[in-house]
């Protein structure tokens, strides 16, 4: 099974949750509001970039805001392959949840 | 304070930021930029983007090469738009690369005479050890060392010197030699081939330092070794070309050439080896080195080979105290001023003794050479530059649309300096061609043999590589900058000529055109008339059909003349001062009553005899005492009168019946008198007996009726027949002379080699400098035929408005006119500079008018004016609403 860090997983479900107005800058604004904790928007667009080498998201050049000062964002979107690994990544866990004693 | 994202830090990123992720960055940061800037405030919004910017700076964002994405496709474009400019502008084109090939060929060639000259003697292995003893006499410096009795210095003590030199055990080799090539030799010798066939042989070096020799200078050995090849007391080491000359061009696979014998002058001498043919640029030429007890001369060429430790000071101490301990009188002797030495790859460009070996090279030749190398490289790269310029003002709009189809800065950039690359490297294959063809005439030219190493020796390799690069980066370097620097919108709308700088430039590199033209015309100019002068110059004698020929001694002279002297065709017959010289040694002399301070040691002897005189046209009254009574008369000539006269305080004419010493310091042993006396009988003029390089020096000169000695005989010839007149002098001599062969020289030819060094060089300097101007007057008259053809439609509207064809040429002219005047006056003190010194060589000289430069001014806007009016006449001459339509 793919190796995915904690950050790389993060932001694959970032990617996911947000659809199709996940790109560089929203991401970390997600990133903030979802974890409480700021991250650097070269973090998050190393990181997408990594994703998308390893192919479990793609992306597109956007539409463009006068915010942007009429540049086009870069969206990105889950693969099949991403969404196949992200289930697996879930039933995993859930194994590994399921195995664990009773707590408390 | 403005809320816009700090700008240096969007530059920043702009930078480094690779294009591809540049968008996607930069409209991130922008819009976190005003998120933030709306929420927290400008402050924190602006820092916090350079803290982003400065996160962005990792390698993921880096800059990164994109050759397969875009440049290759672009390269295929830049080639072949290139290319379709280079088949559009035809006769631009040609012109350019005209200019490029000539102007490369012109560079290699200088660096190759340039590397030639520079690399004299640096073959030999321990070049920068091995030194040259030279002595200085008087006001001489002499590159011969004098035996200790000259001619009458026995076998044994001819090494004299060497033995003292050797007791320092920091000096490891020496050798001594002579060699036919100097004056204080035997000029040639006869080798007996083994078939008995009697050769003459004039390139010998004679030594008695055996294989000693080959430690000091080295040569590459095809046969024998350089330890033992000289080890026989006569024992002789041959060239290759000279092997092949007595032993046949099979002489390699003769086994037993080592033990056999070649005759010189009735002598044997054993075979110890052969070595490669001497270099051209090694002063010391040779085709056979003869190791013999006794050097045939008065005098040696001593060199030696000192260890690295010792300093060349040490040396200098030490060859100095060798000579006092071999002649000791020269402690108190005035006339030794002491022994100097000279490191050996020096010897050819710095040194310049007396009695050299091969004539000594000018540096300031080399001086000239690369000059003339960077004028025509300069002329070359404007030429280039000036017309590409023009070119690519037709060019605007093609860069135009590159930009709105979104070509960068730097793609503009690059095309242009492709496209400059291109043409020079197309160029280079060319040049290198006609370098190979030009070569042969060169090294006939200069009377030298060098080979086209630019195409063998690395560095030379490396060079013929980056001239092209240098070329194309300068010369396209410009229009690259100031197209790629407009924007798109300007190019399609404006036009680049109008724009200040391009202008500007533009102006400065046509008036440095005129000034490369009037510079290098008057400077050849003065080069040929200064030439001609010394051609033309009346010498004070007689040249034409003057003959000399080698006699052996008096009284075969008075036969030879007895004989020869009914020949009608023989005018006269003399012994003796055949002009045309180059300086020789020179004496002391005072009046006898003058006082010591009045001693000179400028002085010539010569000792003639009245039919000399005659040969030569010379006359003097007193020359009729001889047919008389007297055996001799002593003449001085004006210049030595001057002299002497000034040191008596009196009148030259009262110098006539005074009595004369020369070489004062000279004690007669036999009748204790000090120096030779002579009775003054009489001035006559100056007459330039050395070259016209020196100032004519106080001469002394003994007219005799019969010479008591001679080794020189001079003849007049009627033209009539002239050949066979000479025919029947040889045969007559040859009843004389059983061992010597004659030599016949001509004056006017040995008048014309004295200057074969500087003719050689004004010859290159003229025919370099018509190729420069050429060039130079090509690039002026396609460059402003350019510009005017850009200024039609101006013509045209001047013209709608009323203005009169000559009223546009006037206007037209104007700047060029101008520029013309400014280059004059900046060219004249430079060219006027340059010509002053070259001048200095000559002792005889014409003074530069300032008329030349005048004349050379008027003659450039002539050529300049004429192109631009027959170009703007056209022009003018259209109806003007051709010109107007005809949209740019």
């Amino acid at each position: 099974m793919l190796q995915l860090g904690n950050l790389e997983e993060t932001i694959l479900l970032l990617v996911m949750i947000m659809k199709d107005q996940s790109y560089g800058y929203a991401v970390s604004k997600e990133y903030q509001k979802q974890n409480g904790k700021e991250i650097s928007i070269s973090a998050v667009h190393t990181v997408l970039s990594r994703l998308e080498k390893k192919g479990l998201i793609n992306s597109e050049m956007g539409g463009s805001t006068e915010e942007r000062g009429g540049r086009r964002k870069r969206i990105f979107k889950m693969t099949d392959y991403g969404i196949r690994t992200i289930q697996e990544l879930k039933a995993h866990r859930i194994r590994l949840w399921d195995q664990l004693p009773q707590l408390g | 304070m403005n809320n816009t994202p700090p700008k240096f830090w969007q530059r920043l990123l702009k930078w480094f930021c690779d294009v591809e992720l540049y968008e996607e960055i930069s409209g991130d940061l922008d819009e976190a930029f005003y998120d933030r800037a709306r929420d927290q405030g400008v402050r924190y919004a602006q820092r916090k983007y350079k803290r982003d910017v400065l996160k962005f700076f990792k390698p993921y964002a880096w800059k990164k090469l994109h050759l397969e994405r875009q440049q290759s496709p672009l390269l295929g474009n830049y080639f072949k738009i290139a290319l379709r400019n280079i088949v559009k502008h035809k006769q631009y084109s040609v012109l350019n690369a005209a200019g490029l090939i000539l102007g490369m060929t012109c560079i290699f060639l200088s660096l190759l005479y340039l590397n030639h000259e520079l690399g004299y003697d640096q073959f030999h292995s321990d070049a920068d050890n091995v030194y040259r003893v030279q002595r200085t006499y008087r006001s001489q410096t002499y590159a011969v060392m004098p035996f200790k009795d000259y001619w009458g210095t026995a076998a044994e003590d001819q090494l004299g010197y060497l033995i003292e030199l050797k007791k320092n055990p920091q000096i490891k080799n020496v050798t001594q030699f002579t060699s036919t090539n100097s004056p204080t030799s035997v000029p040639q010798h006869y080798i007996q081939k083994v078939n008995g066939e009697r050769l003459v042989e004039n390139n010998i070096l004679w030594t008695n330092s055996g294989s000693e020799f080959f430690q000091v200078l080295d040569w590459t050995f095809l046969k024998g070794s350089p330890k033992s090849a000289l080890n026989e007391k006569y024992s002789i080491v041959l060239t290759a070309s000279a092997a092949s000359k007595y032993f046949g061009s099979d002489w390699a696979d003769d086994a037993n050439l080592l033990s056999r014998y070649l005759s010189i002058d009735s002598t044997n001498y054993q075979i110890g080896g052969v070595i490669a043919n001497v270099p051209d640029y090694s002063h010391v030429d040779f085709d056979l080195i003869v190791n013999t007890p006794k050097i045939p001369s008065w005098g040696n060429y001593t060199y030696l080979r000192k260890s690295p430790d010792m300093s060349e000071s040490e040396l200098l101490a030490e060859v100095n105290n060798a000579y006092l301990r071999f002649r000791p009188g020269a402690a108190d002797n005035e006339l030794e001023k002491g022994l100097t030495v000279e490191r050996l790859p020096s010897i050819y460009l710095k040194s310049n003794a007396l009695y050299e070996l091969k004539t000594p090279g000018d540096i300031r030749y080399l001086w000239i050479f690369g000059i003339i190398g960077v004028i025509i490289l300069v002329v070359t790269v404007t030429n280039y530059f000036n017309l590409t310029t023009a070119l690519y003002v037709g060019r605007q709009k093609e860069i135009g649309v590159r930009k709105v189809l979104g070509a960068l800065k730097s793609n503009t950039i690059s095309q242009f300096l492709f496209e400059a690359l291109l043409i020079a490297f197309l160029c280079l294959p060319l040049s290198l061609l006609l370098l190979q063809f030009t070569l042969p005439f060169f090294n006939a030219i200069m009377d030298i043999n060098l080979e086209n190493k630019v195409i063998s020796d690395p560095n030379l390799i490396a060079f013929a590589v980056l001239l092209p690069i240098v070329i194309g980066l300068t010369s396209g370097m410009y229009p690259s900058l100031v197209l790629s620097a407009k924007k798109a919108l300007e190019l399609f709308k404006g036009k680049l000529s109008n724009t200040r700088s391009g202008f500007g430039l533009r102006r400065t590199l046509v008036g440095f055109q005129f000034l490369l033209l009037v510079g290098l015309g008057t400077t050849t100019f003065f080069i040929n008339q200064q030439l001609k002068f010394i051609q033309n110059k009346d010498l004070g004698y007689t040249q034409e059909g003057v003959i000399s020929i080698n006699v052996g001694g008096a009284q075969i002279y008075s036969k030879m003349k007895n004989a020869l002297e009914n020949n009608p065709k023989i005018l006269q017959i003399g012994s003796g001062g055949m002009p045309g010289n180059e300086m020789f040694n020179t004496l002391t002399y005072k009046m006898l009553n003058a006082s010591a301070q009045d001693i000179n040691d400028n002085g010539t002897h010569l000792v003639v005899d009245a039919g000399s005189f005659e040969v030569l046209g010379i006359d003097h009254p007193t020359l009729r005492d001889l047919s008389k009574d007297k055996s001799s008369v002593f003449l001085i000539n004006e210049t030595a009168a001057e002299v002497l006269a000034t040191s008596l305080q009196i009148k030259p004419e009262q110098l006539i019946g005074e009595v004369f010493q020369m070489e004062p310091e000279y004690n007669n042993e036999e009748d204790g008198t000090m120096g030779i006396h002579y009775t003054i009988d009489g001035i006559i003029a100056d007459y330039n007996y050395f070259t016209l390089k020196e100032e004519v020096n106080p001469m002394f000169i003994e007219v005799q009726a019969k010479p008591l000695w001679t080794y020189e005989m001079l003849f007049k010839l009627s033209t009539d027949d002239f050949f066979a007149t000479i025919d029947a002098i040889e045969k007559e001599y040859d009843k004389w002379h059983l061992e010597e062969p004659i030599q016949v020289e001509f004056l006017e030819q040995r008048l014309a080699s004295l200057y074969k060094n500087e003719r050689q060089i004004a010859s290159l300097t003229v025919g370099l400098s018509t190729l420069a101007i050429v060039l130079s007057v090509l690039g002026l008259v396609g460059l402003v035929s350019f510009i005017t053809k850009t200024k039609e439609r101006e013509i045209g509207i001047r013209k709608v408005f009323g203005a009169r064809t000559r009223q546009i040429l006037l206007l037209l002219n104007r700047e060029f006119f101008i520029l013309a005047i400014l280059a004059t006056l900046l060219a004249t003190p430079l060219s006027y500079w340059a010509i002053s010194n070259w001048l200095e060589v000559f002792a005889y000289r014409i003074t530069p008018g300032y008329f030349v430069y005048i004349a050379a001014g008027l003659l450039c806007v002539l050529v300049v004016g004429t192109a631009v009016s027959l170009q703007s006449y056209h022009a003018a001459g259209k109806n003007p609403a051709e010109s107007l339509k005809n949209e740019q």
